[in-house]
């Protein structure tokens, strides 16, 4: 039997793995195709002629419909993080695509969602979370540990914090825990990089414009810093941002004062700042690049991140945990690696930090079809033990010299019991053993 | 600025936002009772009252059933949410012409009865006078065909 139209229409849009329903122009819903009533448990024939709203329960529904959205700015949107409610009054995370239906005359007359079930991504984070030292931050080492202590000792405040480290270190992990612990938590939580926008549309992002305040501005935009009103706002990579705006940023943290672009109304926020830098700040004043006031009043609690090359004990925590990460997700289980790989993995420099090693690690999970991750897997650089020449890295002499210390101050806290040693770093006794002979660590 | 984006915002409750797409929406099908039935509430909503009261006017005066059939939740009226709100102003302000004339208007929707008894009680309104008679006498007869 043929098919009409309308039925073709709906196999085709059944046979799509993502949830996808359409409304009219009323924002009733007139189409809902299987995977989307799989998702949210919801029957079709209850759903057809109802209001999105009525069925979605999305607290997006009455703040920032995407669909609206693209009927605002004429720009389709694309893996827009929201929250569905399932027919059981479960919670579903889904990341979704929003675009409107056009007449011939380019009127608009119905609107098109699709959306991807992101469960999974969150069972893999609780998952992970509870393999983690603090936060979801891995580490052990005695600097990691510091800055645990530190989170812990300014939640109560609201002061301002300076993060700096190398790119890769995982400085943003460090500014979500502190958000986390944070009396702000359950406050909105704003994430800008600097470095993202040119100068002339940043002070757009972070304070907001006024319809005709420039070419592209079509109507009245609320800024970041209005955004996290009340909560908390992390301004990475605040070295790129310009001195000019530097100066309305200092404003901010002092008076909590602000004003849209374009507009002469002065505004007032209570927002706490969060900021991280991969530069040198001082070297950044000295060359007349970045403000002192505006330094001292970030730099209430700095906060270092080191370079993975400072900490090399957490490498085998990182290692497992990415093993376990991409494990649940690609659903292949790989468990270790063996002795060489991890030697391979403790002495290589990373010039990238965890984000190095993380993708290291991804690398090698694609390439390994056994339970077990051999050096041959691992990236040609980190196999060949290749130095970068960047002055950040350090010499192959004091690389063996910073493994040295590790190990020889690690034998001596567990007086020589090389059990516990090896399951500190998370290496195995042979290994270890093999290491101290390289390095000539024996008892005498 | 569309239809779709005026209706969009109603359902919202955006009601002010609502208006000039809703109102450029009705100079393109100057016909549409659905866009001036939801022009009506966002009218009152932003204190524009005669301006609702002519539109008010304008439906019924054509057929009345048009804003007396309206369903709450298949239309998504939002009487039943601005209503309380309204009663509580009748309780605490004195000067009650304009809210008998909103609450008249927001009763149509979904209790003819109630608008009847607070259009009554506007019936000596100066400017709306005889657009009031009228809307009585179209609504009025409702009550007693009910009964």
């Amino acid at each position: 039997m043929k098919l009409n139209n309308g039925q073709l229409t709906e196999v085709i849009l059944d046979s799509i793995g993502e949830g996808l329903f359409t409304v009219d122009k009323e924002f009733k819903i007139m189409s809902f195709n299987r995977a989307a009533e799989k998702i949210l448990g919801l029957e079709k024939k209850i759903v057809l002629g109802d209001f999105c709203k009525n069925i979605f329960k999305s607290s997006r529904c009455f703040e920032e419909c995407p669909i609206e959205r693209v009927l605002e700015n004429d720009q389709n949107v694309y893996d827009l993080e929201a929250v569905l409610e399932t027919k059981k009054g479960q919670k579903v995370p889904v990341k979704l695509n929003a675009a409107v239906l056009k007449d011939a005359d380019k009127t608009p007359i119905g609107g098109v969602i699709s959306f991807r079930d992101m469960s999974h991504l969150e069972h893999i984070e609780k998952e992970l979370l509870t393999t983690s030292n603090f936060q979801g931050i891995i580490g052990q080492h005695k600097a990691m540990k510091e800055i645990y202590n530190l989170i812990e000792e300014i939640s109560d405040t609201d002061f301002s914090v300076l993060i700096s480290g190398e790119s890769g270190t995982g400085k943003e992990m460090v500014a979500n825990a502190i958000q986390k612990l944070s009396k702000r938590k359950d406050e909105a939580y704003v994430k800008i990089n600097c470095s993202v926008f040119p100068p002339h549309l940043l002070a757009s992002e972070l304070f907001g414009h006024v319809r005709g305040s420039f070419t592209d501005a079509v109507r009245d935009r609320v800024g970041r810093f209005e955004m996290a009103n009340k909560g908390t706002i992390f301004l990475d990579e605040i070295a790129e941002m310009p001195l000019q705006m530097q100066v309305q940023l200092l404003r901010v943290l002092q008076e909590g004062t602000f004003e849209r672009v374009g507009e002469s109304v002065t505004r007032k926020v209570d927002v706490r700042v969060i900021a991280a830098t991969n530069k040198d700040l001082q070297q950044e004043m000295r060359e007349g690049r970045f403000r002192d006031d505006l330094f001292y009043r970030l730099n209430v609690i700095p906060i270092h991140v080191p370079p993975l090359r400072e900490r090399r004990s957490d490498i085998p925590h990182l290692v497992h945990h990415f093993l376990k990460k991409y494990s649940i997700v690609s659903g292949k289980k790989i468990t270790d690696v063996d002795d060489e790989a991890m030697d391979l993995l403790i002495t290589y420099q990373w010039p990238g930090n965890i984000r190095e090693l993380e993708n290291t690690i991804e690398y090698a999970f694609a390439r390994s079809k056994e339970d077990i991750i051999h050096a041959s897997k691992l990236p040609p650089n980190v196999r060949m033990g290749i130095r970068c020449t960047d002055d950040l890295c350090q010499t192959e002499e004091s690389v063996e010299d910073s493994e040295y210390t590790i190990i020889k101050n690690l034998l001596q806290k567990h007086r020589w019991n090389r059990s516990k040693v090896a399951e500190e770093l998370g290496v195995g006794r042979t290994t270890l053993w093999r290491r101290m002979k390289t390095l000539g660590l024996v008892q005498k | 600025m569309s239809e779709m984006l005026g209706n969009r915002y109603f359902i919202a409750r955006q009601f002010d936002k609502a208006i000039p797409p809703l109102e450029l929406a009705l100079q393109n099908s100057p016909d549409s009772e659905k866009i001036k039935k939801k022009l009506i509430i966002c009218y009152i909503q932003v204190g524009r009252i005669d301006e609702a009261f002519d539109l008010f006017y304008e439906v019924v005066n054509r057929n009345p059933h048009l804003i007396t059939d309206t369903d709450l939740y298949y239309d998504d009226c939002p009487c039943s949410e601005l209503l309380p709100v309204w009663e509580r102003k009748r309780v605490q302000i004195n000067q009650k012409n304009d809210l008998y004339e909103i609450l008249g208007m927001l009763y149509s929707y979904c209790n003819v009865s109630k608008a009847v008894q607070y259009l009554k009680k506007v019936k000596s309104h100066p400017t709306n006078a005889s657009k009031i008679r009228g809307v009585l006498r179209k609504l009025e007869p409702m009550i007693r065909q009910n009964h």
